[in-house]
């Protein structure tokens, strides 16, 4: 899952990446609202984490932007000052969900893993596709009941494919929301990755469809 | 001790009502003695008329008798003791007299004693009349040597009739002088009123700024007020100013903290994560406790309530809506069923952002306890406008309400981060608006929140 953090007070923005890629995301940050509005149009995020106070161009801006030219990615405002009107502006305008600076880490986690399930279509935290369970709390994949150790980055391959289950993911998609967008892999990187998950969870949890892309069996 | 009234129109009124009271005092004494002064003169010019007229027609006889040829016309003078007198007397005997004297005679002092010529004289006449007379020492006619024989004439007048005509003066001159005190008490009174009127203007428009309908004082006063005008609208702008500042200064510390408290969770996990729970507990408290200060000093920093200069009346349905369906969208509102009774219009004195932070507050305090139903629903009470957001969470305990409205504690420490403060963040809002936040159990279960505000500035 790939998550842009829009965020002009560089601690935050930094502890909040940190926060990020521990709970499984390849993280972007971007500092001003200039530059986010054309990361968000240009790259594809599965969550956006915005800001609303903003040098250059302010957050509700940026959001109004990108829902006009029809980017529908899941954004997360975050508001401080600005109280109330500001926040309803921001939900009509399309943000799917907000928060109120000083936030309690978890709780912006728990939030983003809820707006990401809800607008790839599920509803509890727990996935699940053919014999592999994925609880996206605990950040726990297990086979049959039986939980499986994985790293960081087989976490994110999982929890990727589980989310578009159903949908063939092309290895470039794959690439960019694994890695996000500072990585300059090569796509057999991904490829390495897919053969290491397989020998984890089984070769039939994952299925190649050459030259189109992967798909997580059901 | 200070005995004077403490209303100036008092004051102005009682000094106005002595200085009538001794000027008219004053002018009836003066007028009366005027008038009597005048009377005199009078009575004097006619009693020097007569006295002339007989001294022109005295006539000694060939016998060396005195007689009086022409007489003064007046028949006051025929009628016995009628109140004019006049005689004529040498050294020893009345030679001639007026019959309203009949046998008496006046008791002028003696001639050649001291000549009274042109000098009026009082003394006692007949029947005890008091009698006012003026007297004229002249040389017989006929007599060769001038100094041997004098006469003496001598015209009076009953001074009770000038004292009478007085008095007749003195009645007319009071109800005159009454009428006139009475004129001149209604001028008074106007001129104080029309006087006091600017000041009456000026408290007037002091209880607009003070009610936050006027930033300063408005409007064009009299020359000698409006030094007053001047001053207190500088230091109306000089403490809005601080106020002004002092705010800012609130928002910008409160936000300015936001960032070191990211970074001290940040560095608490790191605690965590390296083992040392116990320590990052506590800190996490400690954190939370100065998160909750910071969110309710900018919610306070933030509202506008204190100066209503800016705000009107709004119609509370129109804002309502918005902020009803954006919590509805949100991920947790939708798994919600909401009841919503709203009416067609409600009006309110209240600026939009505050109404939108506390209604936003109540709805995100219902939505996170709320185990499956929201009722929002808003009505016209008399004088406002009450809105109730209601929840089938848990509720609350009655007896910690004051605390809760007080210092933002929480109800029930395992909930979400930031209950109860929420509401008390309402509260310090509503307060701005001499309304009220009432917190009671809802028909649904949970907590019912009822926001009530005027629909007026009070």
């Amino acid at each position: 899952m790939r998550a842009l953090i829009v965020e002009d007070e560089a601690k935050i923005a930094e502890d909040m990446a940190l926060s990020l890629t521990a709970a499984g995301f390849a993280v972007d940050v971007c500092g001003d609202g200039d530059q986010a509005w054309f990361l968000g149009d240009t790259e594809d995020f599965d969550v956006v984490v915005l800001d609303l106070g903003l040098p250059r161009l302010d957050g509700l801006t940026v959001l109004r932007r990108w829902r006009e030219d029809g980017r529908v990615m899941p954004v997360i405002v975050l508001t401080a000052r600005e109280g109330w009107s500001a926040r309803v502006e921001g939900i009509n305008d399309g943000a799917d969900d907000y928060l109120t600076k000083p936030f309690q880490m978890e709780e912006l986690i728990a939030r983003i893993r809820a707006v990401v399930r809800r607008t790839l279509g599920h509803s509890g935290p727990q996935l699940k596709s053919g014999k592999i369970s994925l609880d996206t709390s605990q950040m726990r994949i297990a086979i049959d009941g039986r939980a499986i150790p994985l790293t960081p980055l087989e976490y994110r391959l999982i929890n990727y494919l589980i989310h578009h289950k159903g949908r063939i993911v092309p290895g470039g998609e794959l690439r960019d929301h694994l890695y996000g967008s500072d990585d300059n892999r090569e796509a057999n990187a991904v490829e390495a990755l897919i053969v290491r998950v397989r020998r984890k969870l089984g070769s039939d949890t994952i299925e190649t469809r050459r030259g189109l892309g992967y798909r997580i069996k059901e | 001790m200070n005995v004077a009234p403490k209303s100036l129109r008092l004051r102005l009124l009682l000094a106005w009502a002595v200085f009538i009271l001794l000027l008219l005092l004053a002018g009836s004494v003066g007028l009366r003695l005027l008038f009597e002064r005048s009377i005199m003169r009078r009575t004097q010019v006619e009693l020097s008329a007569d006295l002339r007229q007989i001294k022109r027609g005295i006539e000694i006889t060939e016998d060396g008798t005195v007689r009086i040829v022409r007489k003064p016309t007046d028949p006051q003078f025929d009628m016995p003791f009628g109140g004019r007198y006049w005689q004529v007397r040498d050294a020893t005997l009345v030679l001639a007299r007026s019959l309203s004297l009949k046998d008496e005679q006046l008791n002028v002092p003696a001639v050649g004693s001291k000549d009274f010529t042109g000098r009026p004289i009082w003394f006692s006449g007949p029947e005890r009349q008091r009698l006012f007379a003026i007297s004229e020492n002249v040389p017989m006619p006929g007599s060769a040597s001038p100094g041997k024989r004098l006469l003496q004439i001598t015209t009076a007048v009953d001074a009770s009739e000038i004292e009478e005509d007085a008095g007749k003066f003195s009645s007319d001159l009071y109800t005159s002088l009454a009428t006139l005190a009475a004129l001149l008490f209604a001028g008074a009174y106007a001129h104080v009123t029309i006087g006091l009127r600017q000041l009456e203007d000026l408290r007037s428009r002091l209880a607009s700024v003070r009610q936050g309908r006027a930033k300063q004082i408005e409007g064009v006063f009299p020359s000698e007020i409006m030094p007053l005008v001047t001053e207190t609208n500088e230091l109306l702008a000089a403490q809005q100013s601080a106020l002004r500042t002092a705010r800012q200064r609130a928002a910008d510390l409160a936000h300015g903290l936001n960032t070191p408290l990211a970074v001290m969770n940040a560095k608490n996990r790191q605690l965590r994560r390296d083992g040392q729970g116990d320590i990052a507990d506590e800190i996490d408290k400690q954190i939370e406790n100065m998160r909750r200060h910071v969110e309710r000093e900018l919610a306070r920093a933030r509202a506008r309530g204190g100066s209503r200069v800016d705000h009107s009346q709004i119609d509370v349905v129109e804002l309502l809506e918005p902020l009803i369906s954006a919590i509805q969208v949100l991920p947790r509102g939708q798994a919600l069923d909401w009841t919503i009774e709203l009416p067609a219009r409600c009006a309110a004195f209240v600026d939009a952002d505050d109404f939108n932070n506390m209604i936003g507050n109540l709805l995100e305090n219902a939505e996170k306890f709320a185990t499956g139903r929201i009722a929002v629903t808003a009505s016209c009470a008399g004088s406002g406008c009450e809105v109730c957001v209601e929840d089938d969470g848990p509720g609350i305990d009655e007896a910690e309400i004051p605390r809760m409205l007080l210092r933002g504690e929480r109800a029930d420490t395992t909930a979400a981060s930031g209950t109860g403060l929420g509401l008390a963040i309402v509260g310090d809002l509503v307060e701005l608006y001499s309304g009220r936040l009432t917190l009671s159990r809802s028909a649904l279960g949970g907590l019912k929140a009822a926001l009530f505000l005027p629909d007026r500035n009070l």
